[in-house]
């Protein structure tokens, strides 16, 4: 639903900034002449929640799906001096960042949670995680023009976290309940248990920018932004996933200037 | 203009470079084994009269009568990279139990295993009194429920088997007297079993399991949450030819019945409350062991072939008063008793006590409560 609303918000712009291109009005060319410009960009990214480096409890990653997420963002940009060639950039940027992994884990801590009721200990086996967040996120870019068509930008982000889920299930293995000594608790022959970690998430988040951008026509630019967390998804004392997952994103997209 | 795309190629194909590696080529060296399970057990077959079973923390072994178990070396198969104390082969005095200690692969896990070797021959009538051993492993939190036994003789003894195991998964915290089957001061005479039909919450319903009937019965539990039913490993050696089961028991339905098992055996999620009483069940079943046949469980433990004779008590009624049961065993159509069989151990004895009639199929009322004291399986004088 989340990423259907995000499309029709993309769609809406890119219509918008058709019309707009046709009557630009003086506010906007006033802005330009004192070395402002205003972009929105539409994309869309793949990356996924991961831990660096993978814990040893990973054996195997078994698929892995990026999913769908797009990415809007508006963005304005001061450019400095009469050169321009630096500029300093923020706006507002509102994005999915989502996947599905299959991995096959051992003595992996988890939960399995059902309510208020809940059975923690080690699982080993497959587990299926699918993760899909929408963060309303507020970039800090410095830009550097390399050409007059080609700029690169940085800086840091800041995101708080409209609506996530993290869920999943395990199956084909066992849970050893509490500890690695406890009683076992075999899941065979397709009998799986879910676990649902949404309300654990952490709600805000930083990390770092690095993008691109390729003017390819007057209006248009080609961008690709990497979004590096420097936060794991789940706060510091959320204990039952031992180790920490970072967001990295990796975006493409199409932006209009003004 | 062309080297500017080509740039900006170069750039991506960086990035893709960087993201897959980030996801793909880190897979790590594996861990050290963190489990401490003993996975196998072998003791000289000439001197066992059943296959051990490997419960969560325990063995029994049962032993034939002639057995010295003053000198008994078993051997054991650990996890990988596991090491057990006192060692495998080790000769130890099994007179009274023995107690070994398993230490993970990466040393930072131990579990103990408490290992029982028994004679479970009993004089042609034998007297059930239900006697409470204690909580099992008080230093455990998951294992606060109480264990009920039987004394066989001067130094045999024989402790009944309960659902407990299973239901202190969903039961953390929980006082042994709040568990399915446990012990009760006020009995017939003296301390008496008591059974209650308990709600395992939505985590024992996402596990299959919505209610845990409280049972007592002869015979091992090893929990097996992919099928319930097969957790109850009915049945000890027994070597009379069982006539009566007597005893008193005291029952009071639960005040709503609910179905979550339909009479097709499909699963009715969340249950379907019906206007009836539960009832209690109490039964013992005298089975012949075959090869792959050492006991029956919560699936065939009426129905399978190997039966020889039932006693089952069919009309429980609820009552505050202790009320008298005396049912007779009932040959199975074509089945008989071969005196060499019973000889040579050859035939077991389940005795079962439920506090829902269909619990095992998860019907019944939550409170539905069931006393048992006094029990006598009585049996032909050879």
């Amino acid at each position: 639903m989340r990423k259907i609303i995000i499309l029709a918000c993309l769609l809406g712009i890119i219509s918008f900034s058709t019309q707009a291109q046709n009557d630009r009005n003086n506010t906007i060319n006033k802005a330009l002449e004192k070395g402002w410009t205003i972009e929105v960009k539409a994309g869309l990214s793949s990356g996924g929640f991961s831990p660096i480096p993978l814990p040893r409890e990973i054996r195997s990653i078994r698929s892995y799906s990026p999913g769908f997420n797009a990415l809007l963002e508006c963005q304005i940009t001061k450019w400095i001096g009469s050169k321009a060639k630096w500029g300093i950039s923020s706006g507002l940027i509102i994005e999915n960042k989502g996947m599905e992994t299959k991995a096959r884990v051992k003595s992996y801590h988890t939960e399995i949670i059902n309510g208020k009721d809940k059975v923690s200990g080690f699982w080993t086996g497959n587990v299926k995680t699918n993760i899909d967040a929408t963060y309303i996120t507020i970039p800090l870019k410095a830009n550097y023009k390399l050409t007059d068509r080609f700029k690169i930008s940085f800086g840091p982000y800041f995101s708080y976290l409209l609506d996530g889920t993290f869920d999943g299930e395990v199956s084909n293995g066992y849970l050893r309940v509490k500890n690695p000594t406890g009683q076992k608790l075999s899941f065979e022959n397709g009998k799986s248990a879910k676990y649902d970690f949404s309300n654990d998430m952490r709600e805000f988040m930083y990390g770092a920018l690095l993008g691109c951008s390729w003017q390819s026509f007057k209006h248009l630019s080609v961008f690709s932004q990497l979004s590096w967390g420097y936060q794991s998804i789940f706060p510091n004392d959320f204990k039952t996933i031992s180790f920490k997952m970072y967001p990295i994103y990796l975006a493409f997209g199409l932006s209009y200037n003004f | 203009m062309k080297n500017k795309s080509k740039n900006l190629y170069l750039i991506i194909g960086l990035y893709l470079l960087s993201m897959s590696t980030i996801f793909l080529s880190c897979i790590r060296e594996e861990a050290l084994n963190t489990e401490a399970d003993i996975v196998s057990i072998k003791i000289p077959k000439d001197l066992l009269k059943r296959t051990p079973i490997i419960e969560d923390t325990q063995i029994i072994c049962n032993m034939d009568v002639n057995a010295d178990l003053t000198s008994l070396a078993p051997e054991f198969t650990i996890t990988e990279g596991a090491s057990i104390m006192p060692k495998s082969g080790t000769k130890l005095d099994f007179t009274n139990p023995q107690i070994y200690t398993v230490t993970s692969q990466d040393g930072k896990w131990q579990k103990k295993y408490t290992i029982k070797c028994i004679k479970t021959e009993t004089a042609n009538n034998f007297h059930f009194n239900f006697f409470k051993e204690g909580v099992m492993d008080e230093n455990n939190p998951d294992n606060k429920f109480h264990i009920i036994y039987e004394k066989i003789d001067a130094t045999n003894t024989l402790d009944w088997s309960s659902g407990n195991k299973g239901y202190s998964i969903l039961a953390s915290g929980k006082a042994p007297e709040e568990y399915p089957t446990s012990f009760s001061e006020n009995g017939y005479k003296g301390g008496c079993a008591k059974l209650v039909t308990r709600s395992t919450g939505p985590l024992g319903a996402m596990f299959g399991s919505p209610m845990a009937a409280g049972n007592i019965f002869t015979g091992k539990f090893k929990l097996n949450i992919a099928n319930a039913l097969k957790s109850t490993l009915f049945g000890i050696e027994y070597k009379h030819e069982p006539l009566k089961l007597t005893g008193y028991y005291k029952y009071k339905s639960g005040k709503e019945y609910k179905q979550f098992t339909d009479s097709d055996g499909n699963k009715i999620s969340g249950g379907k409350v019906l206007d009836i009483k539960d009832e209690c069940s109490i039964y013992a079943v005298f089975f012949e062991i075959t090869d792959g046949v050492e006991h029956l469980d919560g699936e065939n433990i009426l129905t399978h072939k190997n039966i020889i004779s039932i006693a089952k008590l069919e009309n429980s009624v609820e009552s505050d008063d202790w009320k008298k049961f005396d049912i007779d065993f009932k040959l199975k159509e074509g089945k008989s008793i071969d005196s060499e069989k019973l000889k040579n151990g050859k035939y077991n004895i389940a005795i079962v006590f439920s506090s829902s009639k269909d619990g095992d199929k998860f019907n019944g009322a939550v409170g539905s409560t069931l006393y048992i004291d006094e029990v006598q399986l009585i049996s032909k004088k050879q």
